[in-house]
């Protein structure tokens, strides 16, 4: 008990006796987790944006009015059962009418379609699980004997070779940012934290010498490496928070493009953002206590003899 | 009470510290260790409080080797011996209430207690008035005074002194040993390493020599 109370009282005092170097392991473990923190953001971000994008890939393929419906319904069961297809939905003569006079608004153009005189065609529209193999689809309309029955067929061509070539690419260079970002902070944390241990060597040997056990001299060190955690983590959500307060209300990222881009992803990306926002800061202090006692163990380990 | 056995050690490789050490330490008794510099006498004490471990040999202390002490038994037989270090080894962050503290509250002591001990070891060195100061701001027979209260604060049975009086003029000197003697007559063993000659002859008490980490002499009431 009494140990227990000189532990906190010792890792306090440590903290504030040791100012400078307390300040600069702060503000690098700050600085990991800030910088950490918003590339981590980023590829969620991202990720979150291309999934949203990949659920919207279609294929729209038009049939022929002469096409019987019994033909139609045998391709779309096909269709279905390719690999690659995640859904299809029909699209009758009435359906698509409907659709046409609810996104016209000209009055005039809607008045030109009737139920009776109905030129548009009967259509399948396909979503396609993973875009970089739109390729399955495209073979099976190719057939000699299916051609025929189409009229058309349209694929979001441009929208998916662009895509396909940025989550590729993005996941692959984001990923590997984020890992060699997450190494090099460590290692600097960790070099930080044994410089500090390291001007403290003679202590610690004096300590060993008057009897003190290993976890009596370890355990101050703890309280020190949590409270540079919850500092640094606390810096670095108030970093995260008042910096991109500043960048919108400055305008250098005008606040209607995130807007436009919530919006496009829709209410549930909305949603999971700002849930991780608020989690950030968690994490944040999890992680900035984890890394700075973990950092701090290994780094003492030299120096007690045992 | 303490018994040298066949003490070797040697640094790696070559460098021969000390060489088969045979003697035995009584019950309160004032020991000097002298030979001149690099003898071996710094050597002979790391082994004896388990800063370092003999090539060969053992050390009893009350009938316990302490060469194959357990690594968590090393804190606590620390506990019970005193040293006073020869580059004193004072906490330059603590002031020298603290300093002296600390080995008190490493052991669990309560803080009525350890104000209690304080208090009453600087009294012995004479240092009442210089609590509050660190040890930057202390001269060297003072700061020896200081380590001296650290190591005899928790009563030890035996007290090691490393050159306590290295840089000091004479008369702080004697006052340094003066306060060895006042502790020795309570009963702790004094181990006093030593090449000052005045000190030596002048207290006549018993005396081993060592030269090369070998023992040349060891007389009672010797001098130097
Ligand atoms: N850690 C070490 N590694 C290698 N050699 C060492 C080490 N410590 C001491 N020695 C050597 O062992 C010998 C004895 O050294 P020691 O410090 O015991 O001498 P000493 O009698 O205390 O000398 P002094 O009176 O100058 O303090 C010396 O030759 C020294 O260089
Ligand atoms: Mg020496």
């Amino acid at each position: 008990m009494i140990n227990l109370l000189r532990i906190f009282k010792y890792g306090f005092q440590n903290f504030w006796r040791n100012g400078l170097l307390s300040v600069a392991t702060t503000l690098v473990l700050t600085l990991t987790l800030f910088t950490v923190s918003v590339f981590v953001a980023i590829t969620l971000f991202a990720n979150a944006a291309v999934e949203s994008i990949n659920s919207r890939i279609d294929v729209v393929v038009y049939f022929n009015d002469e096409t019987p419906d019994s033909e139609i319904a045998r391709i779309e069961g096909e269709v279905k059962k390719l690999s690659n297809v995640r859904e299809t939905t029909y699209i009758s003569k009435d359906a698509a009418l409907d659709k046409w006079v609810s996104k016209t608004e000209d009055q005039s153009l809607k008045n030109a379609i009737t139920s009776e005189n109905n030129p548009l065609p009967r259509s399948l529209e396909i979503k396609i699980s993973d875009p970089e193999k739109t390729h399955e689809v495209a073979d099976y309309f190719n057939q000699e004997t299916i051609k025929p029955m189409v009229h058309r067929v349209r694929y979001n061509k441009e929208v998916i070779d662009k895509l396909v070539r940025y989550t590729s690419a993005f996941k692959k260079i984001g990923l590997g940012l984020v890992v060699i970002f997450i190494i090099i902070s460590i290692f600097v944390v960790f070099n930080t934290i044994r410089l500090a241990i390291y001007s403290r060597r003679d202590e610690i040997e004096i300590m060993q010498l008057v009897g003190a056990t290993p976890s009596y001299i370890r355990w101050p060190f703890v309280v020190e490496g949590t409270l540079f955690g919850i500092f640094a983590a606390l810096l670095a959500s108030l970093l995260i928070i008042f910096g991109g307060k500043y960048l919108f209300s400055s305008g250098i990222i005008p606040a209607t493009s995130l807007n436009e881009v919530l919006n496009f992803l829709g209410p549930e990306a909305a949603k999971y953002f700002s849930g991780a926002s608020a989690s950030i800061i968690l994490y944040q202090v999890i992680v900035g206590i984890l890394l700075s006692v973990v950092c701090s163990m290994v780094a003492i380990r030299r120096y007690l003899k045992i | 009470m303490i018994k040298f056995e066949h003490i070797t050690k040697i640094y790696n490789k070559d460098i021969k510290a000390l060489k088969d050490l045979n003697f035995e330490v009584a019950d309160g008794e004032f020991l000097v260790l002298v030979g001149p510099s690099g003898a071996g006498k710094s050597t002979l004490i790391k082994l004896l409080i388990c800063e370092e471990k003999p090539t060969r040999g053992h050390i009893y202390i009350v009938g316990k080797d302490v060469v194959n002490l357990k690594a968590r038994e090393v804190p606590y037989f620390r506990r019970r011996i005193g040293v006073v270090f020869q580059d004193f080894k004072l906490l330059p962050k603590k002031n020298v209430y603290e300093n002296i503290s600390f080995a008190l509250e490493v052991v669990g002591a309560s803080s009525r207690q350890i104000k209690k001990k304080v208090e009453a070891v600087l009294d012995i060195v004479g240092l009442k008035d210089r609590k509050e100061n660190f040890p930057d701001e202390l001269s060297g027979g003072e700061k020896q005074r200081v380590a001296i209260a650290r190591a005899v604060v928790n009563r030890p049975k035996l007290l090691i002194a490393d050159e306590p009086t290295g840089n000091l003029d004479p008369k702080t000197s004697w006052d340094i040993i003066r306060v060895l003697e006042e502790i020795n007559k309570r009963g702790t063993i004094i181990l006093l390493a030593t090449h000052n000659k005045d000190i030596v002859d002048r207290i006549r008490k018993r005396v081993i020599k060592i030269k090369n980490g070998r023992i040349v002499s060891d007389k009672e009431r010797a001098k130097y």
